[in-house]
């Protein structure tokens, strides 16, 4: 097809133009390819399946918020040992982080799994995103592996906070509580809290994603994680960079954003201690000392509204190293303190 | 349709400046609300936030007939993000626009762009081809203009191959000696990207042949499971555009 394009005014030059043929052959093409690929939504395409569309994953089927929900959870250990139930950070992260800690299994029924919503725990609605019901979630582990005896709990960052409200609503269920480097307990250490910040230079390729990858459901909303969460870990490093060896199988992002932004997220006046003067358990703080959740962080802000807590440092350690490279030290830090190891 | 103040030159080549100000790349492009243009061929550059940095520059020309209704133009450009120019992220556009004006300066113009978009990270490097089509009906006078802006993308085929770390997420899933699936799966995707634009676009004549047009608005995607995410998941629902049109 040729066009007459008229240029110039006075005297003016015809050109001839032929319009571009392939262009709907091309577009032709795009459709009928797009007819018989892959779809980001089956599992495991993009990242590792959930624990209902695995049965293959180590679970347990509890029922909370009125549903019923796989975990993916581990146990290492005799199970007749003094039971440990341990929580990961996020919110939003798995649980493959706090896979060293299975090292304390020579004393204790070592329990590690992954929340609801988050890893790869089932993925659950909104509504079934409650405080309260990550509370019954624990209860209904403890239930499952320890129902007539006392348990210690062993929490990192949000996992801490999910523990520590679990021992105020069951303070006779606790025997010790240990917080590893937990996020900002109160609104004063909420304010002052610069953990997991993403910085304006980090953020520009999560958003350019949206030309290819938009976040139109939960694996493809937690495959991006596997770009930025590194990045976003340069304020728990002693260095200020990126925190490349950090072990995960999925992050939560949906659950990330319900809890920490959404509805059911800690604002304004929520204080995670409310309450805590009840917990009889033996409480024990340990933190790296780098980092925006280290020593220095919780002594000031945390410490004071846990009466009765210690701190231990361990030095040279961030918040995720504390499981890495200084996974040694804090298993140390941790057997000189529990229990079982008396 | 253009008052110039050319006189009869000006005039007959009003669908034509149309066209050009029609052709613009990119989904961050706002929409072309007034031709100014005294020529049928030119250049635009433009830098917008979707929150990221985003620049575009383009070429347009127009193809129809002197005097045509709807007004057709066809161009080219490229789309990319400063700050991921090493990366070797960017997006290439091949644009046709359009322009209908059934009542004096008030119409609407139209573009749709074949795109072919790639990303790389630390999860692997994407190729995605999409196809974007924005309009915008609204008011064009001589020396300013305003109008909707309302667009759709879709990324319809995308190619993923994964890197390292991406895989590693796939291990030590088994403890016991158990073997499930593997992956993540290389390979081409469908439908990977979805994105709605509802905003306003304004323009305003700087200078014969020079335009400056700002657009802001909303741009959301529809989820498949339910799940509406925010700012923290890449869903910022803002976008700010600047652009500067220059014609010859």
């Amino acid at each position: 097809m040729r066009w007459v394009c008229p240029v110039g005014g006075e005297g003016r030059t015809v050109t001839t133009m032929h319009s571009p043929r392939g262009l709907p052959a091309l577009v032709l093409l795009l459709v009928i390819a797009a007819c018989d690929v892959m779809s980001t939504e089956t599992p495991g395409n993009l990242v590792p399946p959930t624990a209902d569309q695995d049965p293959l994953l180590p679970q347990l089927r509890v029922s909370v918020a009125g549903r019923e929900r796989a975990l993916h959870l581990q146990s290492f250990g005799d199970p007749q040992s003094p039971t440990a139930l341990v929580l990961p950070g996020g919110p939003g992260g798995d649980h493959r982080l706090m896979l060293p800690l299975q090292a304390l299994a020579e004393r204790y029924h070592v329990v590690i799994w992954s929340p609801r919503g988050t890893g790869l725990s089932e993925r659950v609605t909104r509504d079934e995103h409650t405080l309260a019901s990550f509370v019954e979630e624990i209860a209904a582990v403890r239930t499952a592996f320890a129902p007539d005896q006392t348990v210690t709990l062993i929490g990192h960052s949000h996992g801490a906070g999910l523990f520590l409200r679990y021992a105020v609503a069951h303070p006779d269920a606790v025997e010790q509580l240990v917080l590893i480097e937990p996020g900002p307990l109160t609104r004063e250490g909420r304010r002052h809290y610069r953990g997991g910040a993403v910085g304006w230079g980090d953020g520009q390729d999560f958003f350019w994603q949206n030309e290819f990858l938009s976040s139109q459901d939960h694996a493809a909303a937690d495959y991006k994680a596997v770009s930025l969460l590194p990045l976003s870990f340069r304020s728990f490093t002693c260095s200020g960079e990126p925190e490349y060896e950090y072990p995960m199988w999925r992050f939560g992002a949906f659950h990330y954003h319900v809890v920490a932004h959404g509805r059911h997220a800690a604002r304004g006046a929520f204080d995670w201690t409310e309450g805590v003067e009840g917990i009889e358990a033996d409480l024990l703080v340990v933190a790296g000392t780098c980092g925006a959740a280290s020593a220095g962080f919780q002594e000031e802000y945390n410490l004071p509204a846990l009466p009765g807590a210690r701190l231990v440092a361990v030095p040279g350690a961030g918040h995720i190293s504390l499981f890495t490279t200084h996974a040694e030290e804090t298993l140390a830090v941790l057997r000189a303190h529990l229990a079982a190891y008396r | 349709m253009i008052r110039s103040k050319k006189g009869s030159h000006a005039i007959r080549l009003a669908p034509f400046l149309l066209l050009l100000l029609c052709s613009h790349p990119a989904q961050a492009q706002s929409s072309d609300a007034v031709s100014l243009a005294p020529a049928p061929h030119g250049i635009f550059v433009q830098v917008g936030l979707e929150p990221h940095l985003v620049m575009s520059l383009g070429y347009t020309r127009g193809i129809s007939p002197e005097g045509s209704r709807p007004s057709v133009g066809v161009g080219a450009g490229v789309k990319f993000s400063p700050y991921l120019l090493g990366q070797g992220a960017g997006r290439v556009n091949l644009i046709a626009a359009g322009q209908w004006m059934p009542h004096s300066r008030w119409g609407a113009t139209a573009t749709s762009e074949l795109y072919l978009a790639r990303g790389r990270n630390r999860a692997g490097t994407v190729h995605g081809f999409g196809l974007e089509v924005r309009a915008a009906p609204g008011y064009y006078g001589e020396r300013w203009g305003a109008a909707a802006d309302l667009g759709w993308q879709g990324t319809l085929l995308s190619h993923f191959q994964h890197s390292g770390a991406a895989r590693e997420t796939f291990d030590e899933r088994y403890p016991g000696g158990a073997v499930g699936g593997e992956g993540p799966v290389d390979g081409w995707y469908g439908s990977t990207a979805h994105r709605f634009r509802i905003g306003l676009v304004g323009t305003r004549s700087l200078a014969d042949g020079l335009a400056l047009q700002v657009a802001a608005g909303s741009r959301f995607v529809v989820q498949r499971q339910g799940v509406l995410l925010g700012f923290a998941h890449g869903q910022v629902p803002v976008y700010l555009e600047t652009s500067l049109r220059i014609a010859r």
